[in-house]
């Protein structure tokens, strides 16, 4: 029997088509992209229906973790942070270098204690979450360094935006669900003693039922 | 792969004019839609698309000069408008309304999944906000419901966002976080089990 010949068809595709898409979804993506902050923990936030979100700038950040471990965090402000850090510095004695606070423009939030904040600037970014430096920051009483971090970030914050500002800068709660409440109260305790009345509790959506 | 150059042959061919060389101008764009790709899911994995959703919440200025006079003249709550949500732990969490302890309503597994808890205490809040709008009494009239949420110390921060986000879900428009009395806390201890 005589062989049946397929005719052989190139195999090659025109490209141009899909070049034109991926770079049309590319434009969109660069366009429309903010960057997730480098949160040091991620937290299961409870559900709620509202309706309201958290606005980009002039938010602090306090995570409170499953454990009730704090953490506090300011984002997308790089030249505050680096205000904040030295005003730290100075007001406790941390001896930080200049290339130590620049290290601080670039972490998102953190719960190492005062004690560790030194190793911490000067650990690689991938080691930035060893227990050490996840240990949370001190909410107690006896070492509030949560309120000393609060203190100095507002004092930054409206000096940044200068004496004659009627803005308040708010102030998002994120704990896990599983968080106890003391912790938030304690937390709410700090928070108000910097006159700071107004919270945002991150919460996850949930349908409306 | 490489597509250059399909027409080659061109300049050699018989019987044709001997001419410039005619390249084909098509290119290979594989490599092109490779890295647009790559761009593309690291663009993705990377992007956050919705802001993170909030609960507002608006804590009682407090004054610390003023703080000793407070306790003196706290703000008083008519007993027809007020309503006490005490939460425990384990999910547990008891209501009441006015002063009315004796009808103390317990309900336990206070969770997203248990639809029916969610349910009853709605459906309690509902109706006392009808009972007080269809008050005719002109001197009592335009009463709002005011909750009272009282976290204990063993409540989880789930419980508490739930019961704010049933404030919100039942249209409730004055409620209050306050820390528990040692009465709330015996009330809570007596409750029916």
């Amino acid at each position: 029997m005589p062989k049946v010949k397929i005719p052989r068809k190139s195999t090659l595709v025109d490209m141009t088509a899909m070049c034109d898409v991926s770079f049309l979804l590319l434009t969109f993506f660069i366009l429309t992209t903010q960057f997730k902050p480098d949160e040091a923990v991620t937290v299961q936030t409870p559900g709620s229906i509202s309706k309201s979100k958290l606005p980009d700038v002039d938010v602090f950040t306090v995570i409170v973790d499953s454990a009730g471990r704090a953490y506090f965090g300011i984002y997308n402000h790089e030249v505050l942070k680096k205000t904040v850090m030295s005003a730290m510095n100075d007001a406790y004695d941390m001896n930080l270098t200049d290339a130590e606070i620049n290290a601080f423009g670039k972490i998102g939030s953190f719960g190492a204690p005062l004690s560790q904040f030194k190793n911490l600037l000067n650990a690689e970014p991938s080691d930035r979450k060893k227990p050490e430096f996840m240990s949370g920051i001190p909410i107690d009483t006896a070492s509030n360094e949560l309120g000393k971090w609060v203190t100095n970030s507002l004092d930054a914050w409206y000096i940044m935006q200068g004496v004659e500002t009627k803005k308040v800068p708010s102030v998002a709660i994120k704990g896990h669900k599983n968080a106890g409440y003391p912790v938030i109260k304690r937390i709410i305790a700090i928070l108000q003693e910097e006159n700071l009345n107004k919270f945002k509790f991150v919460t996850e959506l949930k349908a409306k039922n | 792969m490489a597509e250059l150059d399909t027409s080659g042959k061109g300049g050699h061919g018989k019987g044709k004019k001997k001419g410039a060389k005619k390249t084909s101008t098509r290119i290979d764009l594989t490599p092109m839609v490779d890295l647009a790709f790559l761009l593309v899911t690291f663009f993705m994995l990377t992007t956050t698309f919705s802001k993170p959703q909030v609960m507002d919440i608006v804590m009682p200025v407090k004054d610390k000069e003023k703080q000793e006079e407070e306790q003196i003249n706290q703000t008083e709550l008519r007993q027809s408008e007020a309503m006490t949500i005490i939460i425990g732990g384990r999910d547990t969490l008891i209501y009441y309304f006015g002063l009315d302890t004796a009808k103390t309503q317990v309900i336990g597994e206070f969770k997203p999944v248990n639809k029916a808890a969610y349910e009853q205490i709605r459906k309690s809040i509902t109706d006392k906000q009808n009972e007080l709008e269809a008050d005719d009494d002109p001197k009592t009239k335009k009463i709002n419901l005011f909750v009272v949420i009282k976290p204990t110390d063993n409540s989880s921060y789930q419980n508490l966002v739930d019961v704010l986000d049933m404030m919100n879900f039942t249209e409730v428009k004055k409620y209050a976080i306050v820390d528990v009395a040692e009465s709330d806390l015996s009330i809570y201890n007596n409750r029916k089990k």
